[in-house]
């Protein structure tokens, strides 16, 4: 008998194993995954295209390229270095990489795309990421050389960017400035291939089954535009779409506490924070704003926790801890500055503004709550005796304002004191401090927004771009924070962005980098 | 009849001159720049002044209309600053959602509302006269957006029947085409009332009524069709308007058509695309307003055209 029982369970057991593999078989997988997008990409050609992360690096591979824990790893290189005099840098390719069209990859298509970017008279968008280099070359079909003018510290980080995306020799050579316009004329190494461009719509995507690091799971990707935010919404709620980005926080809330509801909602920190920056050169209220103690005071006045607290729990988002992302090769952690009213008044006093303070502060609701956050920030400096009026504008004043003008200009047309901007952006901190935090030769304000000056800030800068050991670099970048953020304020950092999606139940696979970057190869969605 | 058509045809053409001129300037009035607006405020100034020329956007404004004008008799209206594609072959790809929406908006609204409108004045003064009247009402003053965005909930999200994006299918096309005939219905209930109770008090409907003609062969023979002109004027005003867009309609479900490529257009500042779909969305809508005209003499032979 007990034989008899024990056998039962065995044979249950052997029946329960089998069933649950036949389950594991049965799970099939649709062969289409649709996106919803809120916007549409400015362009297919990497050196135009200044949209975001999230399609170029999967249609073109870079150089290096950045895994999802934001590493950089090889890409169609499988390894590099630089030479001991610091500017000349050795890439071995990798073999047997085809393009989408067919072409073999090689050397060659590493030349013409950077000798493109390199070329200035052509106005590309992207060229200004690349006037460092001096000349690149073929040493041989699969050694590509790259020689800067002078020692670069960001030369990894700007081989990983998605505008150095490798595109085909002989493309570049027939069809000109229309490269990126048609699927005819897209040919990269990636695992996606571009099939059709329905602007205004939406576009398709077929798995490129040659792709080096092998054939993509899912055979079609479709991103489709869904302009309205609520009508993204309930397209993935119904289940017309599978992946969504760009939702409130509202409908983020709901779809994380409502179960049953088959959407997911996942969010990684992004290359990007929110800031409030100053216009150091305005003239209101005798020039308060070129006194550093002002804009300490201004910083101490502002409650970040309550502000992300208020406007970006359900986004998870909480006060930025630099003028960087984490992401960011050379951040440093600089902490979060405390809402501190008495200190506040006291710097106040010492600038002399003892009476109270009117300054004026400008936002646009193009940034996600930008101007919900302005209202609360006129009201958190109330308490401070700072007197601030608010003026909300549309995206094309606020980029109209930032059009190279000189501060005598843009105190005669705006006269702003405060003014929302996004900080934080690329992979290396070179590209995200340089070019907005250094003083502009020109003393317009087309980069450096809020015109900006700080000679110790530069220097550092400066040392940091020539400096190709990783650890110095990242203490010359931390000083330069410890100025930017505390000692002579740029701004005002608020919150850290992030990347909020919402995902289908039955989406697998999803691997999302800091640069907003999904990877498309592994991505799968289970049938109903 | 045919030199009419020829002498209204030629009479738009001053309108769309002045119209193209107003155009020009007024999309050239609004503050930006299309240039920063598609490369990105952090683009360098090289880069900028190369695109700058390239679009043709250097010289006065009276240069760029004359560039503009001279490639309009080439069948060119230019390309598009965002999407670097001809304008025309951006038009030609959102004409078809839009002409699916407004022809479908139209043809139901009309059916409904002639119904309605026959019904209500019928029944004039009686419960089902004030009924329809206040379901017109509702469906006049309510926001387009309003009713597509209460329909989505219905019959996307709660029910599951129908998709509330794209017009891939005959089955998308349901809500936005029910969306734009509501909005229209109510108008149309309430023209079609008035004229037939204007004309149900003519004479010749008194003498048909007292020859004993059955009630039936008066309302839909003598009266209807004489009271269809200004009904006829009403449809034809809708059409046309629907033909340059139903922009708020087009956002909510995610429609590529005209209305929304304008709203875009003027958001990105790109103004070849605005002048374009303009000049397309005016001569359509004349066009449709002659036919609407030439119209009115096979419903009523009483109207002559000299």
């Amino acid at each position: 008998m007990k034989k008899a029982i024990s056998m039962l369970i065995c044979l249950l057991l052997f029946l329960s194993v089998v069933t649950i593999q036949v389950q594991a078989e049965d799970a099939t997988y649709r062969d289409t995954i649709v996106f919803g997008q809120s916007s549409e990409q400015n362009s297919f050609d990497p050196a135009v295209n200044s949209s975001n992360n999230v399609v170029l690096p999967n249609v073109y591979t870079s150089l290096i390229a950045i895994d999802e824990n934001n590493q950089l790893i090889p890409g169609l290189a499988t390894e590099w270095s630089v030479a001991e005099d610091q500017v000349t840098w050795t890439f071995k390719l990798r073999e047997g990489v085809k393009f989408h069209s067919g072409k073999a990859f090689d050397a060659d298509d590493c030349v013409a795309t950077f000798t493109r970017l390199m070329d200035t008279s052509l106005g590309l968008r992207q060229s200004s990421n690349y006037v460092w280099i001096e000349e690149v070359y073929a040493e041989d079909p699969l050694t590509f050389v790259l020689v800067s003018k002078e020692p670069y510290g960001a030369v990894e980080g700007t081989m990983s960017h998605k505008s150095a995306g490798i595109v085909n020799a002989e493309l570049v050579e027939s069809a000109g400035t229309e490269l990126g316009t048609t699927p005819e004329t897209i040919d990269g190494t990636g695992p996606y291939k571009v099939v059709e461009i329905n602007p205004g719509d939406n576009v398709k995507f077929e798995a490129f089954d040659d792709y080096y690091g092998g054939a993509p799971l899912t055979k079609y990707i479709e991103f489709l535009l869904i302009p309205d935010q609520a009508a993204r919404a309930i397209a993935i709620e119904t289940g017309q779409i599978d992946i969504v980005t760009g939702l409130a926080p509202d409908d983020v809330e709901r779809m994380n506490t409502d179960d049953g509801d088959g959407v997911e909602i996942v969010m990684n920190e992004s290359n990007g924070i929110h800031l409030f920056q100053f216009n150091v050169a305005s003239t209101n209220a005798d020039s308060a704003m070129s006194k550093p103690e002002v804009r300490q005071a201004i910083s101490y006045a502002i409650n970040r926790d309550e502000i992300c607290e208020a406007l970006y729990s359900p986004l998870g988002e909480l006060p930025a801890r630099s003028l960087l992302s984490p992401s960011v090769i050379g951040y440093v952690d600089m902490g979060v500055i405390e809402q501190d009213y008495d200190k506040a008044k006291e710097l106040l006093a010492q600038a002399g503004y003892a009476d109270g303070l009117d300054i004026s502060i400008m936002t646009t609701a193009i940034y996600n709550k930008g101007v919900e956050m302005a209202e609360i920030i006129v009201e958190q400096l109330k308490g401070a005796g700072i007197n601030a009026t608010l003026e909300v504008v549309e995206r094309a004043v606020f980029i109209e304002s930032l059009e190279g003008l000189t501060p005598e200009e843009y105190n005669e047309k705006y006269g702003w004191d405060m003014f929302i901007m996004g900080a934080g952006g690329d992979i290396d901190a070179h590209q995200s401090t340089y070019r907005v935090f250094h003083t502009a030769d020109t003393g317009t304000n087309e980069n450096n927004y809020g015109f900006y000056s700080n000679a110790d800030v530069d220097k550092l800068l400066e040392d940091a771009a020539a400096n190709v050991d990783p650890e110095s670099r990242v203490e010359m970048y931390k000083e330069a924070m410890q100025i930017l953020i505390y000692d002579d304020p740029i701004g005002v950092t608020m919150n850290q962005r992030n990347n909020v999606y919402g995902l289908s139940e039955n989406v697998e696979n999803f691997l999302l980098n800091a640069g907003n970057t999904i990877d498309w190869k592994v991505l799968q969605i289970r049938e109903d | 009849m045919l030199k009419y058509a020829l002498k209204r045809i030629l009479q738009t053409i001053p309108m769309l001159i002045v119209l193209s001129m107003v155009v020009f300037g007024m999309v050239r009035l609004i503050p930006g720049d299309p240039v920063k607006i598609m490369m990105g405020i952090d683009v360098a100034s090289d880069s900028y002044e190369i695109e700058k020329e390239r679009l043709g956007l250097n010289g006065t404004i009276v240069e760029q209309y004359v560039r503009w004008v001279e490639r309009l008799f080439d069948g060119d209206m230019g390309t598009s600053i965002f999407t670097k594609k001809p304008v025309l072959q951006e038009i030609g790809n959102r004409f078809k959602p839009t002409l699916i929406l407004a022809v479908g908006g139209t043809v139901l609204s009309s059916i409904i509302g002639i119904m309605f409108g026959l019904l209500a004045a019928i029944r004039h003064n009686r419960f089902t006269d004030h009924f329809l009247m206040v379901t017109s009402l509702i469906f006049v003053s309510t926001p387009s957006f309003f009713s597509a965005l209460i329909l989505i909930l219905i019959f996307s999200l709660q029910l599951r029947w129908l998709p509330s994006i794209g017009l891939g299918s005959w089955k998308a096309a349901i809500l936005p085409i029910v969306t734009l005939g509501l909005t229209a219905v109510g108008s149309l209930t309430r023209t079609t009332r008035s004229s037939m109770l204007d004309v149900v008090h003519q004479d010749y409907i008194r003498t048909a009524r007292a020859r004993g003609v059955p009630e039936r062969t008066i309302v839909f023979r003598d009266a209807f069709r004489n009271a269809l002109i200004p009904v006829l004027t009403s449809i034809g005003l809708r059409f046309g308007s629907l033909l340059a867009g139903a922009t708020l309609v087009e956002t909510v479900f995610s429609i590529s058509g005209l209305g929304r490529f304008l709203v875009d257009g003027v958001g990105n500042r790109d103004y070849p695309v605005v002048q374009g779909t303009v000049l397309v969305m005016a001569i359509s809508f004349v066009l449709v307003n002659l036919i609407v005209d030439l119209l009115y003499s096979a419903v009523d032979p009483r109207i002559k055209y000299s």
